[in-house]
C-alpha cells in the first residue's frame, strides 16, 4: 500500500432538485484513496453509492448539484477546464459500469471503441494503438484477441463484454478505477471471473468498487466504506469489519446473509426501509430502524469518529 | 473458459459475412416484391372499380359533350357492355402486359406519357432530398444534443411554427420574394438551372422540418443511452460523442420513418409540381384527374406505386448493410 | 440488485428539469422533447381561441363572406369596413378567413375522427391477432405508410367529389396509417402486461379485454396521435383545396382562399397571408397539444416507473 494520494474526497455532497427544493442524495462524504487500495463502497440501492462514484469521474447527471471538494490526480472533475477533464476522464481515473450491452456503442466494433480511446490519450500510431488494446484485452482474459476487435457488442456473451469493458478501462493505466456495479448484471459464476479480472488487471491503480453486495466486496477489496442514506456509516478494513461490525446497520447487514444454519430462522432482515428524504429531519438516520436506538440518536446525528458514526457501536464480535 | 459462449458470428472471418448480408437482401427484396405486388393489385381494382363508379363509364370516358352515339361507340371499343367479370379478366389481362390504354385527351400511349415525365420529377426530389438533409441534419443533432436552454427552446418553437406552414404557402411566398419583388428567379420551369432553385427550395421546405424534428428526437434518445456516457467517461469531447456515438446511432433511428419521409417527399413534390408548372409526374397525376383521363390516372398511379415500391426497397437494404445488428439476425 | 419496498428515488431517477444546472463542462443526456405544461396550455389555448372565434363569427356584426362587390375589389387591409382587406371579387377577407375556420376545422376535425378509429382498430387488430391476419394487417399499414397521401386523396376525390362529408372520408381515409402503425407497436407492448396477461390467462374475451384495459391504456398515445394528425388534416384539406380538388370552389375554405390568392400574389398579398396565417395557428395549435400531452404522458411514465 504505497503512500501517494490518487483521488480526495472532502465533504462531498450531491444533490438533485425535487420540485421547488433539493434531495441530498449524498451529504458529507469523505473518502482518501492512495495507490495501490482497494476499497468497497458498500451500500443498498438509494445509499448514494453510485453518485460518489460518478463524481470522481465528474460524470453526475446534469441537473445534480455537485459540493465539496473532489480532486482526482490533481484535477477537480466538476470544475476543470475541458483539457483537465480530457486527461481525467479515461486516462487518470476511470469508471466500469453495470450492464455492459447497453455501456457499448452497439454500431461500432469493440475495436474501434477501444482504440478510440487509447489513441485520445497516448497519442499513439494505428498500429501501436492496436498493440495496447490486444494486451488490455489479453490481460482481463479474453481468448484470441485479435479475432474479437471486428466484432460487435451484441455478438459477444455477457462475460466478455464486461471483460471488454474493463479492459477500455483499464487501457490508459488510470491510477484510479471505478467500478460501479460490475457483476451484478452476470450470472454468478463468470461474476467470480470478473472479480479476479479485476482483481489481477489493475498494475499499481487503486480500485474503488462499489457494490451492494458484501461478498462480493470481500473477493475483491482490503479495505470497506459502509454507506447509508448518504452518509458514511462506518469504514475499516474489511477483514476487522467483517469480524467486528460496529454500526448496527453493518451488523445488520451481515446478519442478513442468508446461512444454512438449522438453528437460526433463515432471513433475518433489518426491519423497516430507507428514509425517503433522507435529508429532512435530525439525528441519526438509521434511528428508525436500530434496535439500540436512544432519544440521543434521534436528537443528534453522530459524526464519524474512528471510523464509525454511531452514538452506540457494538463491540462484541457478530454471533 | 465457461464464458466463452461466444457465437459462431463473433469469430467470422470478413469472407463469410457477404453471404450473409446477401441471405438478408434476399429476404428483404421477397418481403417488398409480394408488398409489391399486393399493392399493386389492390391499387389497380381499386381503379377498375373507380371508373365504373363514377356513374356511367361510358359517358365519362367519352367527354362532357358527347352525343349518345359517340358514348356507345364508346362503350362498345371499352368493352363496358360486357359483363363486369369479363370486364375485369380483360382489365387483369391488360395490366400484365403494362397495357394502359391510350390518353383521352392526346391519343398517345398513356404508360409512355407517364414514363417521360419521371426523370423530371426524380430529378428535382433527388436534388431536395440532398438540401433536406444537409440542413436538416446539422440543425437536428445540435438541437437534440443540448439538454436544454434558451437557445434550444427558441428553435423548437420556430420549428414548430415553420411546421404548420404549409409547403406550398412557402412555395408561394418565395415565388412572391424571388420572382415577383426581386425578378431574380422564374417561377415556372423551363428556363434551364435557374428554374431549379425555387422548385427545390419549396420541396425542401416540405422535408426539412419534419426531418429536424425526427432528427432532435432521435438524437435526444441516443444521447440518453449508456454508451453515451461510457463515451464521456472515457474524455470524448462534446464534438467525437455527437459526432461518432449519437449521430450513426440517431440516423439508425431515423431510417425506419423513411418510407413515410419518402411518401411525404412525393405529396410534396406533387404540389411543387403544380405551383411552378413543372413537368413531373406528380402534375400529370393531377391534370388527368382533374380531366378525368382515366388511362392515364390508372399509368401514373402504377408508375408512382412501383417507384414507392423500389425506393423502399433500396432503404431496406441499405438499412440491413448498415445496422450490424440486423446482419446478424439474417443468420 | 436489492430493492427495498419503498424506493427512495435513487439517484438513477430521472427527476423534472427545474433550474438549470451550474456551468459544467460537458454534460451529457440530451433534449427532451420541448413540451410541458406551458406548451399544453399555450397549445390549449391557442385551440379554444380558434374554436370560439369560429362558432362566434357569424354573430359578430361582419360583412357577409359571400357578398361580392366589384367595386371594391382588392382593397388592403386597413380600409374602412374590411379589417384584412377584401379579395379578387370584393368579398371581405377577414370575414372569409372566419367562415373558412368553420369548414377547415370541421373537416379536420371530421377527418381526423374518422382516421383516428379506423387506426386504432386496425392498429390493435393487428397487433391481437396471430399468424396471417397479422401479417396482412401490419403489411397493409406498412403499404399505408409508405404511399403518398396525395394521390390516394386525388385518385379518391375524383370519384366521391367534392363536398364537406366527401373530402371528409377522403381525407379520414388517408390518414389512418401512421395512427395504426403506433396503436400497433403500443398493442403489442400492452398484450405483455401484467394485468392484461392476466385477464387472457382468466379467459376473458379478448374484445372485453381490449374494451376495458387495452383502450384506455392507449388513451394517453392515442390523444397524441389525435392531435398530431388533426394538424396534418390541415394541411391536407389546404393542399388538396389549392389544387382545386377539394372543396368545393365556391366554399370559403382556407385551402380554396389560398388557391385564389395564387393570381395576385403581387398585387393582393394579404389575400394569401390571412388564411396561411390561420392554417399556421391552427396547425401549431395542434402541435403544441400534441407536444404537450406527450410531455405530460412521459413524466406520467416515469412517476409510475414504466
Amino acid at each position: 500500500m504505497g503512500t501517494e494520494v490518487v483521488a480526495s474526497v472532502t465533504d462531498l455532497s450531491v444533490a438533485f432538485p425535487a420540485g421547488a427544493d433539493w434531495r441530498t442524495v449524498v451529504r458529507g462524504v469523505s473518502l482518501t484513496v492512495r495507490r495501490g487500495d482497494r476499497i468497497a463502497i458498500v451500500g443498498e440501492s438509494g445509499s448514494g453509492k453510485t453518485m460518489v462514484g460518478m463524481s470522481l469521474l465528474g460524470i453526475s447527471p446534469e441537473q445534480a448539484r455537485v459540493r465539496g471538494q473532489v480532486l482526482v490526480d490533481g484535477i477537480d472533475p466538476q470544475r476543470g477546464s475541458p483539457a483537465q477533464l480530457r486527461r481525467l476522464r479515461g486516462d487518470a481515473a476511470a469508471m466500469v459500469f453495470q450492464d455492459p450491452l447497453t455501456s457499448l456503442n452497439p454500431v461500432r466494433t469493440i475495436g474501434a471503441q477501444l482504440t478510440e480511446s487509447v489513441r485520445r490519450h497516448q497519442r499513439l500510431g494505428r498500429a501501436q494503438a492496436r498493440v495496447r488494446v490486444l494486451e488490455a484485452l489479453h490481460a482481463v482474459g479474453v481468448p484470441a484477441p485479435a479475432e474479437r476487435l471486428g466484432v460487435y457488442p451484441h455478438q459477444l456473451s455477457g462475460g466478455l463484454r464486461q471483460r471488454v469493458m474493463i479492459a477500455m478501462a483499464i487501457l490508459n493505466r488510470p491510477a484510479l478505477l471505478v467500478a460501479d456495479e460490475p457483476t451484478t448484471a452476470l450470472d454468478a459464476t463468470i461474476q467470480a471471473q470478473i472479480l479476479g479480472v479485476l482483481r489481477s488487471g489493475l498494475d499499481a491503480g487503486a480500485l474503488l468498487l462499489i457494490t451492494h453486495d458484501l461478498a462480493v466486496a470481500a473477493e475483491v477489496c482490503t479495505s470497506v466504506v459502509v454507506m447509508y442514506a448518504g452518509q458514511i456509516v462506518e469504514q475499516g478494513p474489511i477483514a476487522e469489519l467483517l469480524r467486528r461490525p460496529r454500526h448496527p446497520y453493518t451488523r445488520g447487514l451481515i446478519a442478513a446473509v442468508p446461512t444454512f444454519d438449522p438453528a437460526r430462522p433463515s432471513l433475518r432482515p433489518i426491519p423497516g426501509t430507507p428514509p425517503t428524504r433522507p435529508d429532512l429531519g435530525v439525528g441519526c438516520r438509521f434511528a428508525d430502524r436500530c434496535a439500540y436506538v436512544s432519544q440521543q440518536c434521534r436528537d443528534t446525528e453522530p459524526a464519524l469518529a474512528d471510523g464509525v458514526a454511531c452514538w452506540h457501536p457494538r463491540e462484541e464480535a457478530l454471533r | 473458459m465457461a464464458d466463452v459462449a461466444v457465437p459462431a458470428t463473433a469469430t467470422a472471418t470478413p469472407a463469410v459475412a457477404p453471404a450473409r448480408m446477401l441471405r438478408a437482401v434476399g429476404r428483404a427484396l421477397v418481403t417488398r416484391l409480394t408488398q409489391l405486388v399486393a399493392l399493386l393489385l389492390v391499387v389497380s381494382t381499386a381503379l377498375f372499380f373507380l371508373l365504373r363508379l363514377s356513374g356511367d363509364a361510358a359517358r365519362v370516358l367519352a367527354g362532357e359533350n358527347a352525343s349518345p352515339e359517340t358514348i356507345e361507340l364508346v362503350r362498345a371499343q371499352y368493352g363496358l357492355d360486357r359483363p363486369l367479370v369479363v370486364q375485369y379478366g380483360v382489365f387483369v389481362g391488360q395490366l400484365l402486359r403494362l397495357d394502359f390504354g391510350t390518353s383521352l385527351y392526346n391519343g398517345q400511349d398513356a404508360l409512355a406519357l407517364v414514363l417521360e415525365r419521371a426523370p423530371a420529377t426524380l430529378q428535382m426530389s433527388a436534388l431536395a432530398v440532398l438540401v433536406s438533409a444537409l440542413l436538416a441534419v446539422p440543425i437536428g443533432t445540435w438541437l437534440g444534443a443540448r439538454s436544454g436552454g434558451r437557445a434550444r427552446n427558441v428553435v423548437t418553437v420556430l420549428i414548430s411554427c415553420v411546421q404548420g406552414v404549409p409547403g406550398f404557402v412557402t412555395g408561394l411566398l418565395l415565388i412572391q420574394v424571388f420572382a415577383v419583388w426581386w425578378g431574380v428567379l422564374p417561377s415556372i420551369a423551363g428556363s434551364g438551372w435557374t428554374s431549379l432553385p425555387l422548385p427545390i427550395l419549396t420541396l425542401t421546405a416540405f422535408l426539412v422540418p419534419q426531418l429536424i424534428r425526427v432528427l432532435a428526437a432521435s438524437t435526444g434518445e441516443v444521447m440518453r443511452q449508456d454508451y453515451v456516457r461510457t463515451a464521456v467517461a472515457n474524455g470524448a469531447g462534446r464534438g467525437t460523442v455527437v459526432a461518432r456515438h449519437a449521430l450513426p446511432n440517431a440516423l439508425l433511428g431515423v431510417t425506419a420513418l423513411l418510407g413515410s419521409q419518402f411518401a411525404a417527399l412525393m405529396s410534396g413534390a406533387m404540389l411543387t409540381e403544380f405551383i411552378f408548372a413543372w413537368p413531373g409526374l406528380g402534375l400529370l397525376l393531377i391534370n388527368s384527374v382533374t380531366t378525368l383521363d382515366f388511362p392515364l390516372v390508372q399509368a401514373t398511379v402504377f408508375v408512382i406505386a412501383v417507384l414507392v415500391f423500389l425506393v423502399n426497397l433500396a432503404m431496406d437494404i441499405v438499412f440491413q448493410v448498415v445496422d450490424p445488428r440486423l446482419r446478424r439476425r439474417a443468420a | 440488485m436489492s430493492t427495498p419496498a419503498i424506493t427512495p428515488a435513487g439517484p438513477d431517477v430521472e427527476t423534472p428539469e427545474v433550474a438549470p444546472a451550474p456551468r459544467r463542462m460537458f454534460r451529457f443526456g440530451g433534449a427532451r422533447r420541448g413540451g410541458g405544461p406551458v406548451t399544453l396550455g399555450i397549445g390549449v389555448a391557442l385551440a379554444l381561441g380558434l374554436v370560439t372565434v369560429a362558432l362566434v363569427a357569424p354573430l359578430l356584426n361582419l360583412a357577409d363572406p359571400m357578398q361580392t362587390d366589384l367595386t371594391r375589389r382588392l382593397n388592403p387591409p386597413g380600409t374602412p369596413g374590411h379589417l384584412l382587406g377584401t379579395d379578387q371579387l370584393g368579398r371581405d377577407v377577414l370575414s372569409r378567413v372566419l367562415a373558412g375556420a368553420r369548414w377547415s376545422l370541421g373537416i379536420g376535425s371530421t377527418a381526423m375522427l374518422l382516421g383516428v378509429t379506423i387506426g386504432v382498430s386496425l392498429g390493435v387488430a393487428a397487433a391481437w391477432s396471430r399468424s396471417w391476419l397479422r401479417t396482412v394487417l401490419t403489411r397493409a399499414i406498412d403499404i399505408g405508410i409508405s404511399f403518398p397521401y396525395l394521390v390516394t386523396a386525388i385518385t379518391v376525390v375524383a370519384v366521391v367529389g367534392r363536398g364537406f362529408w366527401a373530402l371528409a372520408l377522403t381525407l379520414g381515409l388517408v390518414c389512418w396509417p401512421p395512427v395504426a402503425r403506433v396503436v400497433y407497436a403500443e398493442t403489442l407492448g400492452l398484450r405483455e402486461r401484467e394485468y392484461v396477461l392476466a385477464a387472457r390467462l382468466m379467459g376473458v374475451r379478448a374484445v372485453s379485454t381490449v374494451a376495458n384495459h387495452v383502450l384506455p391504456a392507449l388513451r394517453p398515445t392515442v390523444q397524441v396521435m389525435a392531435a398530431f394528425t388533426f394538424a396534418e388534416m390541415m394541411i391536407s384539406e389546404s393542399g388538396l383545396s389549392f389544387l382545386g380538388l377539394g372543396a368545393p370552389l365556391g366554399e370559403p375554405t382556407w385551402g380554396n382562399a389560398l388557391s385564389e390568392s395564387r393570381s395576385y400574389l403581387a398585387t393582393a398579398p394579404w389575400m394569401m397571408l390571412a388564411p396561411a396565417g390561420a392554417i399556421v395557428i391552427a396547425v401549431l395549435a395542434a402541435n403544441l397539444i400534441g407536444d404537450g400531452l406527450t410531455a405530460r404522458s412521459r413524466r406520467r411514465g416515469e412517476r409510475l416507473g414504466s
